[in-house]
């Protein structure tokens, strides 16, 4: 499974959508499933998907479906 | 039925508050509707009485919201895991008056956009949000507290806390500000109340919440409160 699959399984997963979902306009509270409890959810998948542990200020980052994986690649994964 | 006199200050109209209880009955209700003449009538509802409820809406009220009393039993509140280390990275510390004053202005920019004020288009947004300032002042004034919560020497949000006489509390109003809504922060601000109240030992929170705000009915239950009742709240405005 490449990274990218992983990273967009975890999405889907957590909010239950699709992969046409998985787009820019897929940002923090743009779904009813990402709030702050979405969001702590979506923060641990990550965590165990990458085996990573985030630092506060990218989960605070991690706005959206886009800046996600480019917070991820400071922590060496690549897509 | 309540007076709410309060409201002549904050929302410039007279004001009663009806609350129906569950062994209530139409006769009771039609009895009390009756005796209604403020500007603004307010009666909250038991869930699941449809006879109430309809007796309401034929009497001119509209439905606007839910209320959920939730209640924390302030038992194993320990997080683990990311949550903890976010909760841990947050302080929360007792407001001085620039603080405060700080708080009434991001009150007045919108904290709370979904209260029956605020979505009430008899109402201005300037009512809405200064009707929370009058209302943090009085409870001020009753002994509440206000706590500001701080990530990175930045404050992002507030709570006011209150302590009832049985043992508990009644933190009734908190928010995040609206230039530090970042995500996952409305679970560690409801969780900075749970570590106050366990810190000044008390036995339990409860707490008033609107089904209008659902990602703050999500966090309380996210946080382990448990919903304990759910009554409808209608409103009327009676006719000059």
């Amino acid at each position: 499974m490449t990274n990218l699959q992983k990273y967009n399984n975890v999405f889907i997963e957590r909010f239950a959508v699709t992969e046409q979902d998985l787009n820019a306009a897929l940002v923090y509270q743009s779904i009813p499933a990402w709030d702050s409890v979405g969001h702590m959810g979506l923060m641990a998948a990550i965590e165990e998907a990458f085996d990573i542990i985030l630092d506060m200020d990218d989960i605070l980052d991690f706005s959206s479906y886009q800046k996600g994986k480019e917070i991820l690649v400071k922590y060496k994964i690549d897509f | 039925m309540v007076d709410a006199f309060w409201e002549q200050r904050n929302l410039g109209v007279t004001c009663s508050e009806v609350t129906m209880h569950e062994g209530d009955t139409v006769e009771v209700l039609t009895a009390t509707l009756a005796l209604l003449t403020a500007q603004y009538q307010v009666i909250k509802v038991p869930v699941a009485r449809y006879d109430l409820m309809t007796t309401v809406e034929k009497a001119g009220f509209s439905f606007i919201e839910g209320s959920m009393n939730v209640v924390h039993n302030l038992k194993n509140i320990e997080l683990s895991g990311i949550r903890k280390r976010l909760n841990d990275s947050i302080v929360y510390e007792e407001m001085d008056q620039t603080d405060i004053a700080r708080l009434y202005v991001e009150l007045k920019r919108g904290v709370f956009i979904t209260d029956r004020i605020y979505l009430d288009t008899a109402f201005t947004k300037e009512q809405a949000s200064q009707r929370y300032v009058y209302w943090l002042e009085d409870e001020r004034g009753r002994g509440g507290q206000l706590y500001k919560v701080v990530y990175k020497e930045q404050t992002i949000g507030f709570f006011i806390f209150k302590e009832t006489t049985n043992g508990g509390c009644y933190p009734f109003l908190s928010g995040l500000y609206e230039s530090a809504e970042t995500p996952g922060m409305g679970n560690i601000l409801l969780h900075k109340i749970i570590e106050e109240a366990s810190r000044r030992g008390l036995k339990f929170i409860s707490s008033y919440i609107s089904t209008n705000n659902l990602p703050v009915v999500k966090v309380h239950i996210s946080e382990g409160f448990t919903i304990t009742n759910i009554s409808y709240v209608y409103i009327k405005h009676a006719e000059s």
